[in-house]
């Protein structure tokens, strides 16, 4: 019975460890496919545990910075997406990016022309 | 009669008795986590939008909103094979409860918008505008589009500039905050809770279990 006593400390604790790591779930990056017109595909990740998200280029991070978020920018992630883009398409000329910039503001513009006109009845 | 305990055996008992309690908090919490239920149910509104047939015999509600990546990854990675596999079947509705705790003009602005249109409108190219580019509501243009909408329909018009559209936006802020949700995407199906997002697989097998 005493030595029984000794070792439930042990026994506890393991049981304790147990449930404590061995149900915690593993955090993870969550990546969404980003694509400019003209250059390769990259991903945006957000780790799942609430931390600034970032745009992995060929195995680089860029990071966003929360702190740094604006009213236009929410998530502080103009600066990166400009680094992360300009890498991205470093084999464009400055002509193909300037291209991939527009296009992907005409794609807003299209959708947006595009609400405007179906959205309601005239 | 009982002997007397060493004080070695002593803190063994005690460290033992800590052990017990912690124990039994952690699997207090863990069981929480699994029978994470709702017991009130959700309330609906003719403002709600709603992908998908009202005789359906499962109904999602899912709490997002357009400025969350985790909700605009939902909708480009999952509801297409929901759509395909489920709502398109009339197995299952998607309720979309849009949720917007800032008082920032631009993003009352934008749900009113969306809620109004959806009501009275056409929601489809909207919807897929926010999707697309969730910041397009803090500009000129997409101002311009909400004016071009109140002048265009007068019901869109007393929707947005009406209470109609605030009260819902206060009611769903209201209802998040009583549920005790923390963040957007949160789903409810049937009455179970989902935080976060999720693979399709795994939504599906969740959805499984419901139908």
């Amino acid at each position: 019975m005493r030595r029984k006593l000794l070792i439930a400390p042990f026994v506890l604790g393991a049981m304790l460890a147990l449930l404590t790591w061995g149900c915690q779930k593993e955090d993870k990056d969550v990546c969404q496919k980003f694509e400019p017109p003209q250059c390769e595909i990259a991903n945006v990740c957000c780790p799942t545990d609430g931390g600034n998200c970032y745009y992995d280029v060929n195995g680089t991070k860029y990071y966003c910075d929360k702190s740094k978020a604006t009213s236009s920018d929410p998530d502080g992630c103009d600066e990166a997406e400009n680094k992360a883009v300009a890498d991205l398409c470093a084999a464009a000329s400055p002509g193909q990016l300037m291209s991939a910039k527009v296009e992907l503001s005409s794609l807003t513009r299209k959708l947006m022309q595009e609400a405007r006109s179906f959205s309601v009845c005239h | 009669m009982i002997k007397r305990l060493k004080p070695i055996e002593w803190v063994a008992t005690v460290v033992s008795l800590i052990l017990i309690v912690l124990i039994g908090i952690k699997a207090w919490q863990l069981t929480g986590k699994e029978n994470n239920k709702l017991k009130e149910p959700i309330s609906n509104s003719p403002l709600d939008i709603v992908f998908g047939n009202d005789s359906a015999q499962l109904t999602i509600y899912a709490y997002i909103s357009y400025h969350c990546g985790y909700c605009r990854l939902f909708f480009t990675d999952v509801y297409p094979e929901l759509e395909k596999e489920f709502i398109a079947s009339g197995k299952v509705r998607l309720v979309l409860k849009l949720v917007e705790h800032s008082n920032n003009p631009d993003r009352l602005n934008e749900v009113k918008t969306a809620v109004c249109i959806n009501r009275y409108g056409y929601y489809g190219k909207l919807h897929e505008l926010l999707v697309t580019n969730s910041n397009v509501i803090y500009t000129d243009e997409f101002r311009d589009m909400v004016n071009h909408f109140i002048e265009s329909d007068p019901l869109v018009a007393e929707c947005i500039l009406g209470n109609e559209s605030m009260d819902y936006i206060l009611q769903i802020r209201h209802e998040f905050d009583k549920f005790g949700f923390k963040g957007t995407p949160t789903f409810v199906v049937g009455n179970e809770v989902i935080q976060g997002f999720m693979p399709y697989d795994q939504f599906k097998s969740i959805l499984l279990k419901h139908i």
